[in-house]
């Protein structure tokens, strides 16, 4: 048999002789979409498979027609069904993880995370769901002829995975797989049944592809199949139905603390160095504002409300912003969950700007600064500001009381 | 007549236009949220993008059913023999999406689906039977991807599958192609059946 022969049977294959196409692809569209990156191994190893978008609706397509095109040879076949399959998952799941290591790669160079090892298991969903769909691909490929099934499959593939993100109920979008896109902050961790949900259901269909084409004349094939499918399904939307429009929950464990003036603040492991490189100006800022006579807690912690909505966030390479994210933090999580029943009305907002650009001011920063920054009115932030300071804080505290509801202003 | 409508497959084929005409008329203004490279970020995309694929699919597949051999060495015209089938899956599709979506939704899916049966048939001549998946297909992904430029409101004027349905430009770049796809319509079967199958 000549070289050439050997590779016959893959030369042949489109999702072997395409997959080049797709993972260059698959790259660039994650690689693009990830302009910021925590230095948190889950946050890279997810934005490394952004790609599941594209790369799920593409290799099932071709997995069609490629199923298709064995449907036109089978008679003549010495493989069975199971081997043909195996045979293009195989190209399938070589070329997904292949784009997803690239990523990883370049990522982790650009980043550089502290510590802890990149999370293989979410690289290992992503490869599972991509696979599982090329075999739902190839099925419709066996069966569909080849002008049908693959546009079929593109297009089932790509409104399961890519517009399931835009419509409730939320669960349909947590069983997908498509975890780059919901996942995850450096303050935030995956819920523990994440990756288990979309597992199953991914199992599952792999499972009934292969159950499917190998007892394809008997009718109960059929039904075990979609019984499967179905199970898996109802299985995975309990899992999910909990879960919020992301899978994620607040991150645990421990975090460091490091010491400036009179107060300590608190960051994820990740975060350590621009910790120490930001304590002074947390610390100057905190001071600042503690003098003008707001109530700031002893201990902060980076994305973790203390007591009058206090935080800072290390997010971002501009040292000069750590501090100020402190300032305005109280506004962060404005408007308040009510807005979502009135509509968005919230009669109290009209102050948002002005509290924003007078704390930025209590924290140090220059009025023009301030407000230019917070896009407030600067004649109405001097206003302010020649008051005395505990009228002030006053308006502060009026205000801020007032954006917590969605009440007209009294 | 009878064996062509049969061998085409056009009842069933225009009741399948009907209906995703009617599911794009349902779903006139709904997105899914896809990375876009040109952007650098996730960026909307209609779906009644990808519905409209279903009747440019949808033609092909007919007349591959009336044979590529038959109506290269046919004594009637292509245009003639293709035209019951290219006009009932356009017109069904474009009342499916009228009767749900009223004229907006008929002037966006119309156009789409003329424009991608005008690249499936395009695609068919150069690529053969299997251009007719590939073209529209890849348009569409190019589209996604790379339609959107940073500090633009509208599409590129190439990406009319992503602009509204009153645009000028989109609507004029869908019926330029169907154009080409008809007026190369008589010579698919010989390059289909040159290009073989793989």
């Amino acid at each position: 048999m000549s070289g050439l022969d050997r590779w016959w049977l893959w030369r042949t294959q489109s999702t072997v002789v395409l997959s080049p196409v797709l993972v260059v692809l698959g790259c660039l569209v994650s690689l693009s979409n990830a302009d910021y990156a925590d230095p948190y191994w889950l946050d890279l190893s997810s934005k490394s498979t952004v790609s599941v978008l594209f790369l799920a609706p593409g290799f099932a397509a071709l997995a069609a027609w490629d199923g298709a095109r064995w449907r036109r040879l089978a008679p003549a076949a010495v493989r069975s069904w199971i081997a043909l399959l195996a045979l293009c998952l195989s190209a399938v799941a070589l070329a997904t993880l292949l784009t997803f290591a690239i990523t990883l790669l370049v990522l982790d160079v650009q980043v550089r995370p502290a510590g802890g090892a990149p999370r293989l298991d979410v690289l290992a969903l992503g490869v599972l769901v991509v696979s599982a769909y090329a075999a739902v691909g190839f099925v419709l490929g066996r069966y569909l002829p080849r002008l049908i099934a693959a546009p079929l499959a593109f297009g089932l593939v790509w409104g399961w995975v890519a517009f399931t993100p835009a419509v409730q109920p939320f669960w349909m979008r947590n069983v997908t797989g498509n975890l780059g896109t919901s996942c995850c902050a450096l303050d935030v961790e995956l819920v523990p049944l994440a990756l288990v949900a979309p597992g199953l259901l991914a199992v599952a269909l792999l499972a009934s592809a292969a159950v499917v084409l190998a007892w394809s004349w008997r009718r109960a094939a059929w039904v075990v199949a979609a019984l499967l499918v179905a199970g898996s399904l109802a299985a995975a939307a309990s899992m999910m139905r909990p879960v919020g429009a992301d899978p994620v929950q607040r991150r645990t464990g421990s975090q460091v603390c490091v010491t400036a003036g009179s107060r300590s603040f608190c960051a994820w492991p990740e975060h350590d160095g621009r910790l120490r490189r930001a304590a002074p100006s947390l610390g100057r800022t905190a001071q600042r504002l503690a003098a003008t006579g707001l109530d700031v807690p002893p201990r902060l912690r980076e994305s973790t409300r203390a007591p009058g909505g206090w935080s800072f966030s290390l997010g971002g390479g501009n040292p000069d912003q750590w501090g100020k994210t402190l300032a305005v933090s109280p506004l962060d999580e404005l408007p308040p969950p009510c807005t979502d029943r009135t509509g968005g009305v919230w009669p109290a907002g009209e102050n948002l700007e002005l509290a924003g650009a007078w704390l930025l001011t209590a924290g140090g920063a220059d009025e023009a600064f301030a407000a230019e920054a917070q896009g407030a009115s600067l004649r109405r932030l001097r206003e302010l500001r020649a008051l005395p300071v505990g009228d002030q804080v006053h308006w502060y505290a009026r205000a801020y009381a007032a954006m917590q509801t969605c009440e007209p202003v009294s | 007549m009878t064996g062509l409508l049969r061998a085409t497959r056009m009842p069933i084929l225009g009741s399948v236009a009907l209906a995703t005409g009617v599911l794009s008329g349902l779903l006139r203004g709904a997105t899914a949220p896809v990375p876009s490279l040109s952007l650098g970020a996730v960026s909307p995309v209609p779906v009644v993008a990808v519905i409209a694929l279903v009747p440019a699919i949808a033609v092909t597949w007919g007349w591959s059913g009336l044979g590529w051999e038959a109506t290269a060495a046919a004594a009637r015209s292509t245009w003639l023999l293709v035209a019951p089938l290219l006009v009932t899956n356009l017109a069904a599709f474009a009342l499916g999406s009228w009767l749900v979506g009223g004229s907006g939704s008929l002037l966006e899916s119309g156009r789409n689906a003329c424009g991608l049966l005008g690249l499936a048939l395009l695609g068919c001549l150069a690529l053969g039977e299997r251009g007719a998946v590939a073209v529209p297909t890849g348009y569409l992904l190019a589209a996604f991807l790379l339609g959107r430029g940073s500090g633009r409101s509208e599409p590129w004027w190439w990406a009319w599958v992503l602009s509204d349905g009153g645009s000028v430009v989109a609507g004029g770049s869908a019926i330029a192609l169907l154009l080409g796809g008809v007026l190369v319509l008589p010579r698919i079967p010989v390059a289909v059946l040159r290009r073989g199958e793989r």
